[in-house]
């Protein structure tokens, strides 16, 4: 009986046990390296790691650059609302069921499965000085943007590539969430008078609200480690356009030596920023969620 | 046994019986086949040499019973991040193909190693010495030359005659054409030429063309090199392309992107003017007929001095190179008068030895009607005009890197020009203060040029 009982405590460990030595090797390992680099000197041609203390910490905190990206990184969080309010508006129409909606559901999602870098590319071809976008404006009189070269546009671009991409796959779950609700939920606020918005508001929002707190947090994420976008539409204006993650590499690969330590010590800042912003985000949720009308 | 640890025993037999079929047995299968001695050769997107390169490698392992070199070929604009990646993995490859820009900042970071001690030969007697000083540093030889690209210049004279220019007319120095562009812009709404200010700038190459001195012997400090920024000519001189981007006469890519924005806005009919190397004919050949046909070639746009940059191309042997004998053998073999002559047959470039700049090849093609054969020609011509405009220190990449940044910004945030080249000034002078130091004969010497006068055509 005690051997059996040992045996079914055991099972589901050896089911995860492949998966979690691969998270060990590859991420928890690489983290681990990181944090270690981050407290040494080390360029890719070093002989080895040199030991310096907090001292790639306070140069990153009191770099410009640094500040400026964080500013940045901050202001492209501008773009999980955005994506929020968009993704549950089209999961809405689809839901809807009308005539045609299987189709918008998979033109909606086609995004999501283009490569980020094919997207990007694509963008920067409408967005360029000349493009297509420039085109229209000027075809209604209106001046051209630099949406590739100056402020604000260096950030608004790549979060209009973010949107692209993004939107589609919370769609998806949203739609998923929409599933779930019971439909004699909304068919008894139907009953009783409810409106359109006021089922919407009182009844479904409430029953999909994890849902939302999810997306909220995971497009949260994202959008505080963006770099595809960056990286590949405004690549080449100044460091201090973009945000963490472009600086992180800009610092490892491209700025003077190849800093590998100096950019561990900001990625490990920016996990910082992610976890604290992360537990914020999810504690306010769920306080929401808990006082929510039911 | 319960099912469960039955299935996972059952996965794991069958996990090693894949790893004995196609796993480490296979790797040791092939590990006792490996030869003695095995280089890496990395190039710089030489893919479409495939045959050429096979062969010489193949002539190459024929002389050396034993050794393998195993060939990769990386794009041109991967090259800083695969190589700085695959250093910190500690798999950086043994020979290495860089441009002289990438191999600057690579041998400031103690990447190269020293190969006086390590060829069989003066260095001084093979190669040009004017492309051989893009890897001399001091006493030691980081690299050793392979070919060159001297850039043209190509006009599309459909374009040039709606700004009611004539070809003839086209200004052949920056300031001339710089001053024809606004009123071309005025007219045509298109731009006459650009230049990459921002991103991989080409001002830094450019004023010692004009003959500015961006960096000058410093007398209180025992003729050790400093910031010359600050100059009132060089200011002027920075300051005049600024204000030339602001005025919109450039596209504004011109801050952001490197040289391929000229390629693309040529093929596209938006420049009127581009210099590139004379292979970039042959690609306008073949995706945009149209510019092809009205695109007629003259040798380089040049800087007050009458001189060009000429781009180097150099082989280097990493210092952590288990085979650094083998290595820099190879690096030799490739980089030889034989195997350099054959390159030029099959692609358009120059050559950085005597020997194969006085063959048949660069003297048969004056008179062709060929256009891409004629442009090679002119490149080939203009080599006695054409001067390496890299300064041959390790800190250059870095000085280049800080100038390029402040570009941006004076380009693009609007910032107070005076002050960002005060700015400039403090960094350039940390940088070099901070660097190896380095003395007036690093500064690429614009008479004579490249090649001797004995080996010209």
């Amino acid at each position: 009986m005690t051997g059996r009982l040992a045996h079914r405590r055991l099972t589901p460990y050896l089911f995860v046990a492949p998966a979690l030595a691969l998270l060990a090797i590859f991420v928890g390992a690489a983290f681990i390296r990181v944090v270690y680099l981050s407290f040494t000197h080390f360029t890719a041609f070093s002989d080895a790691p040199l030991w310096v203390g907090f001292s790639n910490y306070s140069a990153a905190l009191t770099s410009n650059r640094f500040w400026m990206a964080l500013l940045n990184t901050a202001a492209y969080l501008l773009v999980t609302p955005a994506l929020v309010a968009l993704s549950l508006l089209a999961a809405l129409i689809v839901h809807t069921g009308l005539r045609g909606s299987g189709a918008l559901r998979v033109t909606l999602f086609l995004p999501v499965v283009t490569p980020a870098i094919v997207g990007a590319l694509a963008w920067q071809l409408l967005l360029k000085d000349h493009g297509l976008l420039n085109a229209a404006l000027a075809s209604i009189g209106a001046e051209p943007i630099p949406w590739l070269t100056r402020r604000p546009w260096t950030l608004i671009s790549p979060m209009l590539v973010t949107l692209w991409k993004g939107f589609g796959f919370y769609m998806m779950i949203f739609l998923a969430g929409l599933l779930a609700v019971p439909r004699e939920l909304e068919e008894a606020a139907a009953i009783d008078g409810g409106g359109r918005w006021s089922i919407f508001r009182h009844v479904v929002l409430p029953a999909i609200w994890p849902v939302v707190v999810l997306v909220l947090v995971v497009s949260s994420i994202s959008a505080l480690k963006v770099f595809d976008e960056i990286f590949v539409t405004v690549k080449g204006v100044p460091i201090e356009h973009q945000t963490l993650v472009p600086l992180v590499f800009n610092t490892a690969f491209e700025a003077r030596g190849g800093d590998h330590g100096l950019a561990s010590a900001i990625g490990i800042l920016l996990f910082l920023v992610i976890l604290a912003f992360s537990i914020v985000n999810l504690r306010i949720s769920r306080r929401k969620a808990a006082g929510a009308p039911a | 046994m319960s099912q469960a640890l039955r299935a996972a025993s059952i996965a794991l037999a069958a996990a090693c019986c894949l790893n004995a079929g196609c796993g480490p047995n296979a790797d040791f299968a092939s590990a006792t086949k490996q030869p003695a001695q095995r280089i890496e050769f990395w190039t710089l997107a030489l893919a479409p040499f495939e045959p050429y390169l096979r062969e010489r490698i193949a002539a190459f392992e024929r002389i050396h019973p034993g050794a393998q070199v195993v060939w990769v070929d990386v794009p041109f604009e991967a090259i800083d991040r695969k190589l700085t990646a695959a250093a910190a993995a500690g798999r950086a490859p043994d020979v290495l193909n860089l441009s002289d820009r990438t191999f600057g900042r690579f041998a400031g970071l103690g990447a190269m190693a020293d190969l006086r001690p390590l060829l069989e030969f003066r260095a001084e007697d093979i190669y040009l010495d004017g492309a051989l000083s893009i890897g001399r540093f001091g006493n030691r030889l980081l690299a050793v030359p392979w070919y060159l690209t001297t850039q043209i210049s190509m006009v599309n004279a459909e374009l040039l005659d709606r700004g009611g220019l004539k070809f003839d007319n086209l200004a052949r120095d920056w300031s001339g054409l710089r001053s024809q562009a606004i009123a071309y812009r005025a007219k045509t709404g298109k731009h006459l030429f650009s230049l990459p200010l921002g991103e991989e700038s080409q001002l830094p190459i450019i004023m010692w063309a004009e003959n500015l001195r961006p960096l000058r012997p410093s007398a209180a400090d025992g003729g050790r090199l400093v910031s010359n920024l600050l100059d009132e000519r060089v200011a002027a001189y920075i300051r005049g392309w600024v204000d030339f981007y602001r005025s919109g006469a450039m596209p504004s890519e011109a801050a952001t992107r490197d040289h391929s924005h000229l390629t693309e806005m040529y093929q596209n009919r938006e420049l009127a003017q581009i210099d590139s190397g004379p292979n970039f004919l042959k690609r306008v050949q073949d995706v945009a007929p149209g510019v092809y046909a009205s695109t007629v070639a003259r040798a380089p746009v040049t800087g007050m001095s009458g001189k060009s940059h000429i781009a180097t191309m150099v082989v280097a042997v990493t210092r952590r190179s288990r085979q650094p004998k083998l290595a820099s053998q190879f690096a030799a073999f490739i980089t030889s008068p034989e195997s350099q002559t054959e390159f030029c047959r099959l692609a358009p470039i120059l050559p950085s030895t005597p020997a194969s700049l006085r063959s048949e090849i660069f003297t048969a093609q004056e008179s062709s009607t060929d256009k891409v054969a004629a442009a090679r020609s002119i490149a080939a011509a203009s080599l006695r005009d054409a001067v390496a405009l890299t300064p041959a220190m390790e800190v250059w990449p870095d000085l280049r890197r800080a100038f390029e940044e402040s570009m941006k910004r004076m380009l693009l945030d609007a910032r107070d020009t005076d002050a960002e080249l005060r700015e400039l000034n403090d960094t350039w002078n940390a940088i070099l203060s901070e660097g190896p130091p380095a003395f007036e004969e690093c500064l690429p010497r614009l008479a004579p040029g490249i090649e001797p006068a004995e080996a010209r055509p």
